[in-house]
């Protein structure tokens, strides 16, 4: 039995994809989802989240923004008076996000 | 924030080597607000529910447990939700069931509960391992068509099993149930409604897709709570609130006087506000009339004492007598039978929940799948489209079936003459589908059909039923077609069904919808001329009469006289902070003068880095001329100044490094402004030439000033001129009076520079004459 892990949805479209190009009979895979850490045993966790070799760590910048438009922004998300600014954002770009539910 | 996509850039498999921090955590954070909005807290405009209880409503569909199935465990109904489509946590979804239960929280309730499902007194519903459930009659409005092709069904959670994105609602669930849920940054608060009402509201709108909000009020007039009670607000809050879907309905308990014996009598409340208990009335009854000490208080304050004594100079007792025979019945026995009746409901209504209002915040996920606050009018519109759009797929899929069944039936009529041949081909053809598909002519699909048909059936195949069957599905077909091809038959078939729903589930309406006015905790003050006496350092104190001689007052030493204001007892305490903020407290909560008084940020709350600086005390038609150091002044009343709460209001906006001047009042017969500034120069002008700014705000330059340069007073005078107080040269104190006569010499335009005043002083003030 081989295991593979993917992040989202796209990357389990690769996957398949590749599966299948390597001539694995459709259904011969199956697929089941984590939905939260607490749903893997710790050698799961290791493979997916913890290994050095294959783990994902992205660098976090401050990128095109400068100080000030990022505090502005954070300010827009978390600050304590901005329900409104927030709302309105929300009504803006909610139909945006893609969720699970 | 217009047109960046935070979706399109990093992605995991885009490659992107570097996070830009505010864009993930707006997509982060944006993830995670529509999942609780969507996900979770708010009802869809369509079915009216939110994902938790459409599972469960799906789930206990799909276990058949309809109203006449036998009740199950709620545990089991709980386990298959949460193992088939709601991953998240049992007593959350146990919640959600018992509430769909609870005759008190939904109008319509869909669940049908057996055994203990809570009271509205707060008792919480036993164990699910306890109580039992099946769904109600009115759970049908949202689970017939569920197999008619109606609505899209999704993947579950892990795609083992699927889900009905939305349920098809034959009526607008998400006005006759309500709802209420705190989202991330939404929340929403609908109230239930009466679903004859909200029906025939929807037809006129399928009729005339132009009904007006009014023409709908006038089938809405307003919410129809589970429990009954009374609708106070005037009829035009009420459409302020569904022209806007937000506000605040005032909703009042309903009663009863009850005569008894020798003149006797009780006021019985049997109707509660909706969310409130008469266990919530009973201990907020139990908080007046035995008061508790507030924590850092050494006694009760005289606010509490009073309302002690208000409410038990009219009750004597309250018992909860409901019970089986009546949900909620309150008894409150008067202190005499000699009491006003009036009275006694007033003190009740003003000082407990029998009165309150209910928020209403119409926040629902749109057919667009954006969450946004509508009207009533876009709700019901909302629904209507998908109603109209359910309809029509529930049409064509049922077409769909039947033309398939008169396919397979003009197939079976065409062998059926040729039994014997059938039987033949099938037995002697090695591949008999295709032979009979050549021989009679046949699709594939009316050849398998005959293969499928057991022997038996097919030699007992007759003509005429075949035939009275294809007759009866192509008139169904005409229908379904003419259905379909035309707009208004389609309209006018969602109506008929909608009437048809309207007379097999409506009820009639249970709340009194009848305006009143809130009842008024006015706490009656004696109209008395005082005297409030203000210190240089803002200790204030309030002494009975007018006409006292200034100089006989006494203060803490280095303390000084501010002044003195000559008010009623109904009349306020102004505060202004240096942030400008404005403070208002009742001279009636003012310390005697026997004392020194108390100091005035003791009755308000200040923000952290401001200070009292001015003042004063005024009747809430006077006239004030508010002044800031950068030399901007505007007129407003003192009632303008009136705030609610101990936090004060914003109402000066004062320049960087400015600061709020004192005061002056414009009695009557004072028409000047005199302005002198901080070098000694002095403007008059007419006061009418200074703008009213009712709101506050900045005002306009009432004298203009050089760079550093700053005002010190602005005074408004009349015929009697003014005084200049100061300090003079090596320290002297300097008094010099200036007729009005006199000034007429520094008269100038509004926002001139003025003229030199002599003498100069240092620490000027001016007084009135």
């Amino acid at each position: 039995m081989r295991k593979l892990y993917c992040l989202d949805e796209a990357e389990l479209h690769h996957v398949e994809e590749k599966l299948r190009k390597d001539g694995i009979r459709e259904g011969a895979w199956s697929i089941s989802r984590f939905k939260g850490l607490g749903e893997m045993n710790a050698e799961q966790l290791w493979e997916t989240t913890m290994n050095p070799d294959t783990r994902r760590l992205l660098p976090v910048s401050l990128g095109a923004l400068d100080r000030g438009a990022t505090e502005q922004r954070f300010t827009m998300l978390m600050g304590k008076g901005e329900a409104a600014s927030r709302r309105a954002w929300l009504e803006e770009r909610g139909n945006e996000a893609e969720v699970d539910i | 924030m217009t047109e960046r996509d935070l979706f399109s850039e990093l992605g995991p498999t885009s490659g992107d080597e570097s996070l830009t921090l505010a864009d993930y955590a707006e997509r982060a954070y944006l993830e995670y607000a529509v999942s609780v909005v969507k996900g979770r807290a708010l009802p869809d405009v369509c079915d009216g529910q939110k994902p938790v209880q459409r599972r469960i409503l799906y789930a206990m569909n799909e276990m058949g447990l309809g109203p006449t199935a036998k009740p199950v465990k709620s545990a089991r109904v709980v386990g298959d939700v949460l193992g088939k489509y709601h991953p998240h946590g049992d007593t959350a979804a146990y919640d959600a069931l018992v509430r769909m239960a609870q005759s008190f929280s939904l109008r319509y309730p869909l669940i049908d509960g057996q055994g203990n499902f809570g009271s509205r007194d707060g008792d919480g519903a036993a164990a699910m391992r306890y109580t039992e459930a099946r769904l109600t009659r009115y759970a049908s409005l949202l689970l017939d068509e569920i197999d008619e092709g109606t609505v899209d069904f999704i993947a579950n959670y892990d795609g083992s099993a699927q889900e009905p994105g939305l349920l098809p609602a034959r009526l607008p669930m998400v006005l006759l149930n309500g709802a209420s849920g705190i989202a991330v940054g939404l929340a929403t608060e609908i109230p239930s409604h009466n679903l004859r009402e909200v029906a025939q509201a929807v037809m006129l709108l399928l009729r005339n897709p132009k009904t007006s909000l009014d023409e709908l009020l006038q089938v809405i007039p307003g919410p129809d709570f589970p429990g009954g009670s009374q609708l106070i607000s005037a009829p035009a809050d009420i459409r302020d609130v569904y022209d806007t879907g937000r506000g605040s309905l005032k909703l009042r308990a309903r009663y009863t006087l009850e005569d008894l014996a020798r003149g006797q009598w009780q006021l019985v409340v049997h109707e509660l506000p909706h969310g409130v208990s008469a266990q919530r009335v009973l201990e907020e009854i139990e908080d007046l009339t035995n008061p508790k000490v507030k924590t850092g208080k050494k006694a009760l304050s005289a606010e509490q004492q009073q309302l002690r004594q208000t409410v038990l100079s009219v009750l004597d007792t309250v018992r909860d007598e409901s019970g089986k025979d009546a949900p909620v019945r309150l008894v409150f026995e008067p202190r005499t039978s000699k009491i006003d009746q009036q009275e006694l409901l007033n003190v009740l209504l003003a000082h407990t929940s029998l009165e309150t209002s209910a928020s209403v915040n119409l926040v629902m996920v749109g057919a667009d799948g954006r969450p946004r606050q509508k009207n009533l009018r876009e709700i019901l519109l909302e629904w209507t489209e998908f109603r109209v759009a359910t309809v029509t797929r529930r049409s064509e899929h049922r077409l769909g079936k039947v033309q398939e069944r008169i396919h397979v039936l003009e197939g079976r009529l065409l062998v059926l003459l040729n039994i014997d041949e059938v039987i033949r081909i099938i037995r002697e053809s090695d591949e008999p589908k295709p032979a009979l598909i050549a021989r009679f002519s046949l699709s594939d699909r009316q050849a398998e059909d005959i293969l499928e048909i057991r022997l038996r059936q097919l030699a007992r195949l007759e003509a005429i039923r075949i035939q009275q069957e294809l007759d009866t599905l192509r008139k169904e077909q005409g229908e379904l077609e003419a259905l379909l091809g035309s707009p208004s038959a389609m309209r006018r078939q969602v109506i008929r069904e909608i009437e048809a729903d309207t007379k097999k589930f409506g009820d009639d309406r249970r709340t009194l919808i009848e305006q009143a006015a809130r009842a008024s905790a006015e706490v009656k003050i004696a109209e008395e001329p005082v005297t409030v006496i203000v210190s240089e350092r803002g200790w204030v104190r309030a002494r009975q009469g007018h006409g006292h001689d200034a100089t006989q007052f006494t203060f803490k030493s280095g303390d000084a006289l501010y002044g003195a204001y000559e008010v009623l007892t109904t009349d306020n305490v102004f505060a202004i902070a240096t942030n400008g903020k404005v403070y208002s407290v009742p001279v009636a909560q003012m310390p005697s003068a026997r004392g020194d008084g108390a100091p005035i940020t003791s009755f308000v709350e200040l923000e952290a880095g401001a200070r009292i600086e001015h003042t004063f005390a005024a009747s809430g038609d006077a006239q004030v001329l508010l002044t800031s150091s950068s030399g901007h002044g505007f007129v407003c009343q003192a009632a303008d100044l009136v705030g609610r709460t101990r936090q004060g209001k914003s109402f000066v906006v004062l320049d960087d490094g400015a600061e709020p001047l004192r005061p002056a009042l414009i009695a009557s017969q004072l028409n000047s402004v005199l302005c002198v500034s901080e070098g000694g120069k002095a403007l008059v002008f007419g006061i009418a030439d200074a703008k009213v700014l009712r709101n506050g705000g900045r005002g306009v330059i009432l004298m203009g000033l050089d760079p550093k340069e700053s005002l010190l007073q602005a005074i408004v005078f009349g015929d009697a001129g003014v005084v200049l107080e100061g300090v003079g040269r090596g320290g002297k104190p300097i008094r010099r009076e200036f007729s009005a006569r006199e000034l007429s010499g520094y008269v100038g335009a509004r926002a001139r520079k003025g003229r030199l005043i002599e003498p100069r002083v240092k620490q000027a003030r001016l007084l009135l004459r």
